[in-house]
């Protein structure tokens, strides 16, 4: 016997002990307990960090800041935002916090100073999957084979096709002498001289095939005059869209959301 | 062979797993701090502290081999009885009418934790801090009772109720501006 004169109280814990058959954890138990808590704060931050990447992709792809400056507008800029990807970025600040307080020093570290590491950490990690192309891939996916992605995740192409605005969107079928011939969204023809654009364009060749948005004025039927032409990679309309692919009934020239066309599905 | 009342918590707590018997040490050494602590927390009737501390005691032998070194075993076994009590607490629903205090007590609270500027200590009766305690919201009286009563360091109380140092220092901060305004409250209503 460790301690011949027991107090009262250490008796009935022993004989409470032997009662209910109690044993003392296994430290596996433990160490269990602790990987699972970060196992779900690493994938919290994981998920976090792909949330930002695709959050980046789509606000430089869909040109949300640009496209706002150019209309003035911050509606148009929370509009084009892809809300379902920013809620992502906050759920998986939300679990990294909540599982990193759970780790055995969690909690010596103040919440503000972790969000603002996993901020920090997810926006690295998330330029970083951003830049391999990842996000690109994901994208285009979901915005193909879940038809309730893109209104969730910004997909507004219509927005840079609004020709009364002096935007106008679609594909090079032609490029000759600084004249381009172009297919619109809607799959009308216009005829675009360049030569203005020439000094704002960057260095890239216009082929054919190729999706471009440009700013401008219509300077009769079919016609447009550019002032500034950009390749429009990542968001843009996708190759090979034939005439009468624009929504129905939608007016043209109009700057009105556009669905995927289906020679994207 | 070594007495075992030799060892320091930490051996003792490490043998406890594997040797049943010895735990009775372990609950003799705390059995006391823990007794004044939860009464301190949660003023009840000898009976129900015997149960809580019970159930805090079994809490400690089932998870000794959870035991985190990097925490003192004083810090870890308080962090146990604090969860046990609160959430006893919450169980019960009750708020504590008294704050067990001796007047001893009463005087070293009163003096650690300064709060004399309005309310001068030698008017502020012993009943007095005792239910001003009582009335202050759980978390600030936490605080209180074991940084004035318990005699606790920042980091000791940040380890007991897992928040970081700097919140501890907020919560003493706000927790004694809230007991003098309890209590010169409860003064002037006298």
């Amino acid at each position: 016997m460790y301690n011949d004169n027991p107090t009262p109280l250490a008796q009935r814990v022993l004989s409470d002990i032997e009662r209910r058959h109690l044993t003392p954890k296994p430290r596996w138990h433990f160490l269990m307990e602790e990987t699972v808590v970060w196992v779900v704060a690493g994938v919290s931050l994981l998920v976090g960090s792909v949330a930002s990447a695709l959050s980046f992709y789509i606000v430089d792809a869909s040109r949300v800041v640009e496209h706002a400056l150019y209309f003035s507008s911050l509606h148009e800029f929370f509009e084009a935002l892809p809300y379902i990807w920013l809620v992502l970025v906050a759920v998986g600040l939300f679990y990294t916090l909540y599982a990193f307080r759970h780790t055995k020093k969690g909690y010596r570290f103040h919440p503000t100073l972790i969000v603002g590491v996993a901020v920090v950490v997810s926006v690295l990690l998330g330029g970083f999957l951003h830049m391999t192309g990842l996000t690109y891939t994901i994208d285009r996916y979901l915005l193909s084979a879940v038809p309730s992605y893109g209104p969730l995740a910004g997909y507004k192409p219509g927005h840079w096709m609004s020709v009364e605005d002096g935007l106008l969107v679609g594909h090079v079928m032609s490029s000759e002498d600084d004249v381009l011939v172009l297919r619109d969204l809607y799959g009308d023809t216009w005829t675009v001289p360049i030569s203005d654009a020439l000094d704002n364009v960057p260095m890239f060749m216009l082929e054919a095939g190729m999706p471009v948005r440009m700013w401008g004025t219509t300077t009769g039927e079919g016609f447009f005059e550019a002032h500034d032409v950009r390749p429009w990679r990542g968001r843009g309309p996708g190759p090979g869209m034939g005439p009468g692919t624009g929504p129905r009934g939608m007016m043209r020239g109009s700057r009105t959301e556009l669905h995927m066309p289906s020679s994207l599905r | 062979m070594a007495d075992e009342s030799d060892l320091t918590d930490e051996e003792l707590l490490a043998r406890v797993p594997d040797e049943r018997e010895i735990f009775a040490l372990f609950v003799d050494r705390y059995e006391e701090k823990l007794r004044r602590y939860v009464r301190r927390i949660m003023p009840s009737v000898q009976e129900e502290t015997d149960d809580l501390l019970q159930e805090i005691f079994i809490k400690v032998y089932v998870n000794a081999r959870g035991f985190d070194p990097s925490l003192s075993v004083n810090s870890w076994v308080y962090r146990i009885a604090h969860n046990e009590t609160v959430s006893w607490l919450r169980k019960k629903k009750a708020r504590p009418q008294l704050v067990d205090l001796g007047q001893d007590e009463c005087h070293t609270f009163l003096q650690g934790a300064a709060i004399a500027q309005d309310i001068h200590e030698a008017t502020l009766a012993r009943d007095e801090v005792s239910r001003a305690l009582a009335d202050m919201p759980e978390k600030y009286r936490t605080v209180l009772v074991l940084r004035f009563l318990e005699g606790k360091t920042y980091n000791e109380i940040a380890d007991i109720l897992t928040v970081p140092s700097g919140t501890v220092a907020t919560l003493v901060h706000r927790a004694k501006k809230a007991f003098s305004s309890i209590a010169g409250k409860n003064h002037v209503q006298r």
